[in-house]
């Protein structure tokens, strides 16, 4: 007979594995952080009481795990996005032909955060806004302009040729 | 609303979302009436629907769920015995002694190798150093003054090596120091510290064991308390004249 523990783990592992792929680019990176948020589950998981809430407090864990990550690495831009809503470039239809899933993710790795995470979400489970929002931890408006700001980043960075010789931030070598 | 501010309304428009705001709402009836952006939205909403399908042929690592499982702290089991003899009890209690000795065997030696693997990875990955320094004494105190593991104590040829900086990770929550040499001009050894009671199994590494991880020559070893495990771009020779 599987425990809880076993049963969240079967449920959950490979919707958190692909979220964290998306966060992070690399394989390696995602398999710590999915083990990291289950070793938090299994510590601190029965302070949740409300159950039917397992799914998004992996998520949250996730995505705060991941920052936490990021933000020992790098120090990354982060601009307030109603500001940011101004500068939206045209909108050229995305460019998604020829693209493999491998190439899409590295892309998608090279999104700015805090847009990748909601574009992550977006893409990745169909969460509702307002559920998405409530993972990220932001207000829904928020949740909505990030995915603008992170789907034209995305479209931008498809456009760019050689996607498999980039350098940092998707600028070709 | 003009064709473009219509284009940036519609960007993160779904059609599984039940509620469209009023601006979404006027760009959809602009939609209707304007064949260009129809054009334009047609061809965006293929377009994220190629890119969510791509997505999700990610594939999931073989061993991932294993590992999780293994790695994760203990949590309650139901077990509810159901023999009626005595006999057949004891049997079963035996029977229970002995897989659990075997199951906490293994599953300590997973933690252990899992926990190798992570701070290899941590090696072979970018990382960001919490401090650059050649002063191995200079990096020490940075630890202690941190509370991570500071007080290690270093194979003799290693105490030789040009430091490179150290950085702060975590094991399951608790502090793991990775200390960063370089012999030539760039890190290229790199020695982690935990505490031995942090890394459940570790206790048993006992003396020098030696393995390959991830394409770099490992170590571990256990040593007043604390559990090290050592990496070197190289072969087990090179590893082997760092070792205590």
């Amino acid at each position: 007979m599987q425990s809880e523990f076993e049963q969240i783990v079967e449920r959950h592992y490979a919707a958190l594995f692909r979220f964290a792929l998306s966060l992070s680019g690399s394989e390696a990176d995602a398999g710590d952080l999915t083990q990291q948020v289950f070793w938090l589950w299994a510590s601190k998981g029965d302070q949740l009481r409300d159950r039917s809430k397992v799914k998004s407090w992996l998520f949250t864990a996730l995505h705060r795990e991941f920052l936490n990550a990021q933000r020992r690495r790098v120090r990354f831009p982060h601009k307030e996005l109603e500001e940011a809503d101004n500068e939206l470039p045209t909108v050229p239809s995305m460019v998604t032909e020829g693209y493999n899933a491998a190439e899409v993710l590295a892309a998608l790795a090279k999104v700015d955060e805090p847009y990748r995470g909601a574009l992550s979400l977006f893409y990745l489970e169909d969460y509702a806004y307002h559920e998405a929002a409530e993972i990220l931890q932001v207000p829904v408006g928020t949740m909505k302009s990030r995915v603008s700001r992170g789907i034209a980043q995305l479209q931008n960075l498809l456009k760019e040729p050689h996607m498999g010789e980039t350098g940092p931030r998707g600028r070709p070598i | 609303m003009n064709h473009r501010t219509a284009q940036q309304h519609l960007l993160d428009w779904r059609p599984c979302e039940k509620n469209s705001s009023p601006e979404q709402e006027e760009a959809l009836r602009l939609v209707a009436s304007d064949p260009l952006l129809a054009a334009w939205f047609e061809a965006h909403c293929q377009a994220q629907a190629d890119i969510r399908s791509r997505l999700r042929e990610m594939r999931v690592p073989e061993g991932l769920k294993t590992a999780i499982l293994s790695g994760a702290p203990s949590v309650g089991k139901v077990v509810r015995p159901n023999f009626s003899g005595l006999l057949a009890l004891a049997a079963s209690i035996a029977l229970l002694l002995g897989l659990g000795l075997f199951y906490f065997g293994a599953n300590s030696d997973n933690e252990v190798k899992a926990f190798r693997s992570r701070m290899v990875g941590n090696a072979l990955r970018n990382y960001r150093m919490d401090l650059l320094s050649k002063d191995l004494g200079e990096i020490r105190s940075y630890l202690a003054a941190a509370k991570w593991p500071a007080d290690y104590q270093l194979p003799v040829n290693l105490e030789k090596v040009t430091g490179w900086g150290c950085a702060r990770l975590t094991w399951q929550g608790k502090p793991v120091s990775m200390i960063c040499f370089a012999r030539g001009g760039r890190p290229d050894l790199f020695l982690f510290v935990a505490d031995q009671i942090d890394v459940t199994g570790s206790a048993q590494v006992g003396s020098v064991r030696v393995e390959m991880e991830k394409k770099l020559s490992t170590a571990t070893w256990v040593q007043g308390g604390r559990f090290y495990v050592l990496s070197v771009e190289g072969d087990e020779s090179l590893l082997r004249r760092y070792l205590p």
